[in-house]
């Protein structure tokens, strides 16, 4: 009984409160377009892994990379940066889902209600922005 | 969501690969190993991206094969209950559609679809449509994951277009 008293409680993973598990708590993002770059620029003396798992995903990425150079996705995650309040999670979600409004971010990602709609709309407008004049 | 991880892997190798080609053996041994697993605690593991330590190889008592920790890096995906994500429809049926997220499949009910949005069985390919909207083979749609199940090689997920700002994307 007492080995069952002493384990540690489960921890439920739910993104909402960003509680996503002792393993990726801390573990490093990545948005959409980053992992697009990362599959098409593999070192060339590996070939593609043959996996349907892989396979998927490139499908995946290619269909919803939201920018398509990598500079582009380093200036967002610049942008994001500044308000120091936002997660890992909370930055990638913004930028691989793209909300046009802060209401919008706060629906979709629910932990953002931490930050003030006049804080929050200036970087979703220039996320906006940097989207409609990448070439 | 995706993440760059660090992984470990544990190779056990026979000593007839002892000897000069055995550091690439343990590499492509090591990709084909990890990559397109899938685990509940990590979820996919879709590529390795970099080998940080290919281990010291320490030989076991009693069989001679050496053990090998190698310690990489990798990108993973992993879903999480009440994330927010973008699908594509792969098959709609009466009970609701599934959609692909990445390696991922998740099944939305019909419950979960707004009421609006009805079941055309006599539409082909089969689909859900309201008035202004369709969701039929090969529609994007985002929608939240509210459970996911986790198999010993494979996560199902359970997902909800019926909330605010989900649904059909253009």
């Amino acid at each position: 009984m007492t080995s069952l008293r002493h384990r540690p409680a489960h921890e439920e993973e739910d993104a909402s409160t960003l509680r996503l598990g002792a393993e990726f708590n801390n573990a490093g993002c990545l948005l959409i377009s980053e992992v697009r770059y990362l599959l098409e620029h593999r070192p060339s003396e590996k070939a593609a892994p043959d996996t349907a798992v892989y396979n998927k995903t490139l499908e995946y990425v290619k269909t919803f990379a939201k920018f398509d150079k990598p500079e582009a996705a380093a200036a967002i995650r610049e942008t994001l940066r500044r308000e120091s309040a936002l997660t890992q999670f909370e930055i990638a979600q913004i930028a691989n889902l793209c909300p046009v409004t802060a209401e919008e971010a706060k629906s979709i990602v629910p932990s953002l209600v931490k930050i003030d709609d006049e804080k929050l709309q200036p970087l979703l407008d220039e996320i906006q922005t940097m989207r409609k004049f990448q070439s | 969501m995706f993440f760059i991880k660090e992984l470990s892997h544990t190779i056990h190798l026979h000593p007839s690969y002892f000897g000069p080609r055995m550091l690439q053996f343990l590499e492509s041994k090591l990709y084909s190993d990890v990559e397109g697993t899938c685990s509940g605690e990590f979820g996919y593991i879709i590529a390795v991206v970099s080998i940080l330590d290919i281990g010291k190889g320490l030989v076991m008592p009693g069989n001679g094969q050496a053990e090998f920790v190698t310690r990489y890096r990798a990108i993973v995906f992993k879903p999480f209950k009440g994330q927010v994500m973008d699908g594509v429809v792969v098959n709609v049926n009466k009970m609701g559609f599934f959609a692909d997220v990445g390696p991922l499949s998740v099944f939305v009910s019909h419950q979960l679809i707004h009421p609006e949005l009805k079941f055309d069985p006599n539409s082909n390919p089969p689909s859900f449509a309201s008035e202004d909207q369709i969701i039929e083979k090969n529609t994007r749609v985002r929608l939240k994951i509210v459970g996911t199940r986790v198999d010993a090689t494979e996560i199902f997920a359970i997902g909800t277009i019926k909330e605010d700002h989900l649904g059909v994307i253009d």
